[in-house]
């Protein structure tokens, strides 16, 4: 009703583009492909949407994946990343117990990122819509693997990751300009199999500039 | 939610499950997960922040983030609620001065949307203690019997000797277990 009067971009650009795509990969993507469009897609027609979908959302993926993969290659983003452990590591501490603004500067960075992340997708792919791509995320099947990309990109939303790195630029901070930090940690007893139980260790290294490098 | 987040959720499917461990200032939460996962238990402070403890139970990875209970901690709770797959409620047995103080905190978090999926364990905990109320009892007091729509049990435990604590964590990692990974 109201929807369709709305212009809606993924949706008409995929209409567009996709018929003269090829239709020929039909099969192969066809599953990582249904639930991508159904946020937006569900009063188009079933058959266009059929016809539609398969090479254009699959061709969709795969941009998105090469620029999620560029972007956590390069500086800009992760200057972001740099700056913002910088700015706030000091509130970190080692040992087990974690401060309550842990979890509030861990919401802060995911958001940051998030943000970031669709700013950049949006600049650099046409019609993307990042509903669209949560959407098709959460309905994977669970057994089916990520995508190299999305498996790096993931540990940016762990937050015991992001506690290690907060912490490892903190140490890396005091070191002036370059050091190598080597700490201690848990001993996991089910890795003792054979040999000697040794702690493993925690490397992080500091860069030439002013730039603490976290070890993630 | 965000993407990060969601990923982080695709992620977690394969068998791993997020407990989430909350209850009034010296319930013994952090007692409770130390003491189910070995650990030594005589020197524990109150919690002021959180912990996060990640084990290995029956094939499944259990996240468990245990909060502190004190009243100016509770209005952080919320922040902890997102994607939590069991809600695992420690009670003070000995405490019969603060058991209603137990249940309207108990009760704001059941209403809570976010933790609507999320079955229940109650922990009767600290039973070593003379004169502890029974779990009958607590069940009574925190009228889990009008708890609708939600998998719950009560279980009485003391996380001093560890007796109870097993039983309770078993039970939930089946139930959610029987309820997210019905395929395997």
């Amino acid at each position: 009703m109201a929807a369709s009067d709305k212009p809606k971009p993924a949706a008409t650009a995929n209409a567009t583009q996709a018929a003269v795509v090829d239709v020929g990969g039909f099969d192969e993507i066809e599953d990582d492909v249904v639930d991508g469009n159904c946020d937006e897609g569900e009063e188009d027609s079933a058959s266009e949407e059929v016809m539609v979908s398969s090479g254009e959302n699959a061709d969709q993926t795969s941009q998105i994946l090469a620029e999620l993969e560029d972007m956590m290659m390069d500086e800009e983003f992760n200057a972001k990343v740099d700056a913002f452990t910088q700015r706030h590591c000091d509130h970190f501490d080692e040992g087990e117990e974690n401060k309550l603004i842990y979890t509030s500067l861990f919401a802060e960075y995911t958001k940051m990122l998030e943000e970031y992340i669709e700013e950049r997708l949006g600049a650099t792919l046409e019609g993307f819509d990042m509903q669209a791509f949560c959407a098709t995320l959460s309905g994977r099947a669970d057994k089916e693997e990520l995508p190299l990309a999305l498996e790096m990109l993931s540990a940016y939303g762990d937050f015991e990751s992001f506690k290690a790195m907060m912490l490892s630029c903190k140490v890396g901070a005091t070191l002036g300009d370059m050091g190598v930090v080597g700490a201690p940690v848990h001993v996991f007893t089910e890795e003792q199999e054979d040999g000697e139980a040794m702690p493993d260790l925690n490397l992080s290294i500091s860069g030439l500039g002013n730039n603490g490098l976290g070890n993630n | 939610m965000g993407l990060l987040t969601i990923l982080k959720k695709v992620k977690q499917k394969e068998h791993e499950m997020r407990l989430l461990m909350l209850g009034l200032d010296n319930a013994g939460k952090t007692t409770v997960v130390k003491k189910f996962n070995g650990e030594d238990i005589d020197l524990i402070s109150p919690t002021l922040g959180f912990n996060i403890k990640t084990l290995e139970y029956s094939g499944f990875k259990l996240n468990i983030w245990d909060v502190g209970g004190q009243t100016s901690l509770r209005s952080y709770w919320r922040n902890y609620f997102e994607s939590t797959d069991g809600l695992i409620w420690v009670v003070d047995s000995s405490d019969r001065a603060r058991l209603l103080d137990c249940k309207a905190e108990l009760q704001q978090l059941l209403q809570q949307e976010r933790l609507a999926g999320a079955s229940l364990l109650v922990f009767a905990n600290k039973q070593d203690i003379d004169g502890a109320l029974t779990a009958e009892e607590i069940r009574d007091t925190l009228e889990l019997g009008s708890i609708e729509r939600r998998h719950w049990k009560i279980v009485s435990c003391s996380a001093f000797t560890g007796a109870g604590l097993v039983d309770g964590i078993d039970w939930m990692v089946k139930d959610i277990a029987s309820r997210i990974f019905m395929f395997d």
